[in-house]
């Protein structure tokens, strides 16, 4: 049943997923168990064939939609057995000047797929207010995009910022002027080009992959 | 007489575009557009037609149509004429180095260069590149203002679409162009689906008492901000572009609103695959010819957006999206080409690449020149006279005709081996470069002496504006 219920995550087939997992609710199995063997796998399958250009953002999304609501049915579980945590909290947003969020969206949707729990402060975000974000909800990584090559350079003293805040969250950038090198260059702690790969990085900041 | 011209058959019909006009206006009135300021939600709820509910705006059909009646669209004389023309470059912000070749950030020097070799090929649109030297709040106005400085048609008609980005700005720029005599327009983009981005609305609230011309622009993408078919994104963007129209209609009452014809029911192609927006690939392409019907259906002036890449070099990859796009879109009745020096979706500009392009736009124009039917042309007596074993190269005919009937290109070569070893086996690159260069040093136009002291004046009083420099000071 196991195997059935990671293909089922595979083709994003919500309805088999889910009646796959009430029933193994009901027969007993922990939600651990569910969690651990049927439902991670069948996802890290779909990063894989992500990543290697097999599947389709549209297809995967649709496994993380048959994931998402397979894990809403785990939850009632959990407080009985521990270990309901998500991979962590992320505070996200676009930069103080910038309206561009089609890719930050994008970034913000596979990583609560992947089991973050998200803060997304939308378009246009003084930094104050991501740092006020990041404080209240207790982030552990906060995600910056940029499109404008101006808004990008103000990445640096918003990375200044934050650190100076006292803040504990890590601080991963992405927009498509970006580059390694420059992520580097302005001390961020990790760049994704892409909204897949900032689900790796993710899980890297938060010590989870 | 004339051979009958090349054309392209097919496309969206005038039933199909009716249907499709009827939904959009439907749409309109139905689900509405929001407007997220309140200034202009106020404004609007001034006007017969219009409803408000909550910050969405709906109107109905005859006043959206009135909008699109109003709208003039003072097309220049090169266009009028059929001319077929480029217009290079916007808002760049990395480009390749002309002397390097290596991939750089843009500088005012750069901007200086790009402006001049774009006049030296009878260019037009907007500025290529931001001036990354320069502070943020200058960057623009020093745009603008090396344009005028330096060019015949860019920033200076219909085919612009120059950012002022924020309200300080574009008094600044305002000012330079009544000083210059140049045009002064401002833009609204769209945020898909169906929205504005609040700021930029606002500076054109603030700007609409000074009847300024303003054009309204809207990029949905299939899939993201739009359905995921090309007809679908191409009515939610007609949807959005005229009730973004009726919009700027009934705020800048005393100012020229218009579709801006550089994106014209722009629909964006996306790629599932890597998750990133896409330009120059078959959708796109097949968007393209939609665009072009649709211009001619509403009567708006055509320019396609045909010299866009997502390749990353001026490469074949580049090269054969470039070509085959404007040559369709030349057989379907375009003659204006939009993004030139463009590669990797609109990322990075490349100064020699505008070169390769001039020639491959003249390559197409030449395939479709319209070409004569007459005896001189049919040749009889030439070929009676030229008997077995003859031959024509002596003929007065051929010396005549030859450099009519042949077109010479300038860069793609007709060289054989031997002689493109004896020329030094330079890269198109290359030659492009060198041509480039060239143009760009032998480039004599110049604006009038005072009017450039004027700007210079301007611009030195901006330099120390504080409110200018705040007005785009990112708060960190
Ligand atoms: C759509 C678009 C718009 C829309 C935005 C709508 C919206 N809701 O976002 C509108 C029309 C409103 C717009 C406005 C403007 N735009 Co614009 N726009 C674009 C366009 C065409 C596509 C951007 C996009 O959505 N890409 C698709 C997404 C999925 O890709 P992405 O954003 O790169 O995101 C991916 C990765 O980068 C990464 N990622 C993104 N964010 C993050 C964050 C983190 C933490 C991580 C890890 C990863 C990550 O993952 C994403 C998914 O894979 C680009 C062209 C281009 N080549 O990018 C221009 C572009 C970005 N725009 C540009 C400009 C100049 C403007 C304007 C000034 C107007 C103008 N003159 O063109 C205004 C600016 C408004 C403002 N103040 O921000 C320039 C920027 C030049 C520069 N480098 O400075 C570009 C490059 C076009 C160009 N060459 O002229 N734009």
């Amino acid at each position: 049943m196991f195997e059935e219920l990671k293909a089922s995550i595979i083709a994003g087939d919500q309805e088999k997923a889910t009646g796959l997992t009430t029933k193994m609710l009901n027969d007993g199995i922990g939600p651990q168990k569910i969690l651990k063997e049927g439902l991670v796998p069948g996802m890290d399958v779909v990063g894989e064939k992500f990543r290697s250009y097999e599947m389709w953002l549209p297809e995967v999304i649709l496994s993380a939609k048959a994931m998402k609501a397979s894990t809403e049915l785990l939850k009632p579980y959990w407080d009985q057995n521990g270990g309901g945590e998500t991979l962590g909290k992320i505070v996200i947003a676009t930069v103080e000047g910038d309206v561009h969020d089609i890719g930050k969206n994008l970034v913000s949707m596979m990583l609560e797929s992947a089991g973050f729990e998200m803060t997304d402060l939308g378009v246009n975000v003084k930094i104050q207010a991501i740092i006020d974000a990041a404080n209240r909800v207790d982030a552990d990584l906060i995600g910056l995009s940029a499109l404008l090559t101006t808004t990008m350079l103000a990445m640096k003293s918003a990375i200044k910022a934050i650190r100076g805040s006292g803040s504990k969250a890590k601080v991963m950038v992405g927009g498509s002027p970006i580059t390694q090198e420059y992520a580097s260059e302005i001390e961020s702690d990790g760049f994704a080009p892409d909204a897949l790969r900032a689900i790796t990085l993710a899980k890297k900041l938060v010590g989870k992959s | 007489m004339k051979i009958e011209n090349f054309g392209l058959q097919g496309g969206l019909n005038k039933e199909q575009i009716d249907y499709m006009h009827e939904k959009a206006m439907w749409l309109i009135e139905t689900s509405g557009i929001q407007v997220p300021h309140e200034g202009v939600l106020k404004l609007l709820a001034e006007h017969d037609g219009v409803t408000i509910d909550g910050d969405m705006a709906k109107f109905k059909p005859e006043l959206v149509q009135q909008a699109m009646d109003a709208a003039v669209y003072d097309v220049p004389d090169y266009y009028k004429q059929g001319k077929w023309f480029m217009s290079a470059g916007a808002h760049q912000t990395a480009c390749y180095d002309l002397e390097t070749g290596k991939l750089k950030q843009a500088t005012s020097d750069d901007l200086v260069k790009f402006i001049k070799l774009g006049d030296a090929l009878d260019t037009v649109g907007s500025a290529p590149v931001v001036p990354m030297d320069v502070p943020v709040h200058l960057q623009h106005i020093l745009m603008h203002k090396t344009a005028w400085e330096n060019s015949r048609y860019r920033c200076n008609d219909i085919f612009e679409h120059m950012d002022k980005p924020s309200y300080e700005c574009a008094n600044y720029v305002h000012e330079m162009a009544q000083a210059a005599g140049k045009r002064f327009t401002f833009g609204i983009w769209m945020i898909s689906p169906k929205s504005f981005d609040a700021h930029n609305l606002d500076v054109a609230y603030r700007l609409r008492d000074k009847g300024i011309p303003m054009w309204l622009a809207t990029m949905p993408q299939a899939g993201v901000t739009a359905p995921i078919s090309i007809l679908g994104t191409v009515l939610q963007s007609m949807y959005e572009h005229f009730a973004g129209l009726t919009v700027l209609y009934l705020m800048n009452p005393k100012g020229n609103n218009y579709i801006s014809p550089n994106d014209a029911f722009e629909a964006n192609t996306f790629s599932m695959k890597y998750i990133t927006f896409v330009y120059g690939s078959v959708e796109y392409i097949q968007h393209s010819l939609h665009q072009i019907a649709l211009c001619k259906y509403y009567d708006l002036p055509i320019i396609v957006k045909s010299l866009l890449t997502s390749s990353q070099e001026p490469d074949a990859h580049a090269a054969a999206e470039m070509s085959i796009h404007t040559l369709i879109a030349g057989l379907a009745g375009a003659r204006a080409f939009r993004c030139g020096g463009l590669l990797s979706t609109g990322e990075i500009y490349c100064g020699e690449w505008v070169v390769v392009l001039n020639e491959i736009l003249q390559y197409i124009q030449n395939i479709l020149k319209e070409e004569e039917f007459s005896e001189e042309r049919l040749m009889i007596q030439d070929i009676i006279d030229v008997g077995p074993g003859g031959t024509y190269i002596d003929k007065k005919s051929t010396y005549e005709m030859f450099r009519r009937e042949y077109w010479m290109p300038q860069l793609f070569e007709h060289t054989n081996l031997g002689q493109w070893l004896d020329l030094g086996q330079k890269t198109i690159r290359q030659q492009a470069r060198e041509m480039a260069q060239k143009l760009i040093a032998e480039h004599s136009y110049e604006i009038d002496k005072d009017v450039k002291k004027e700007l210079g004046k301007i611009y030195e009083r901006a330099k120390k504006d504080s409110d200018l420099e705040k007005s785009l000071k990112l708060e960190i």
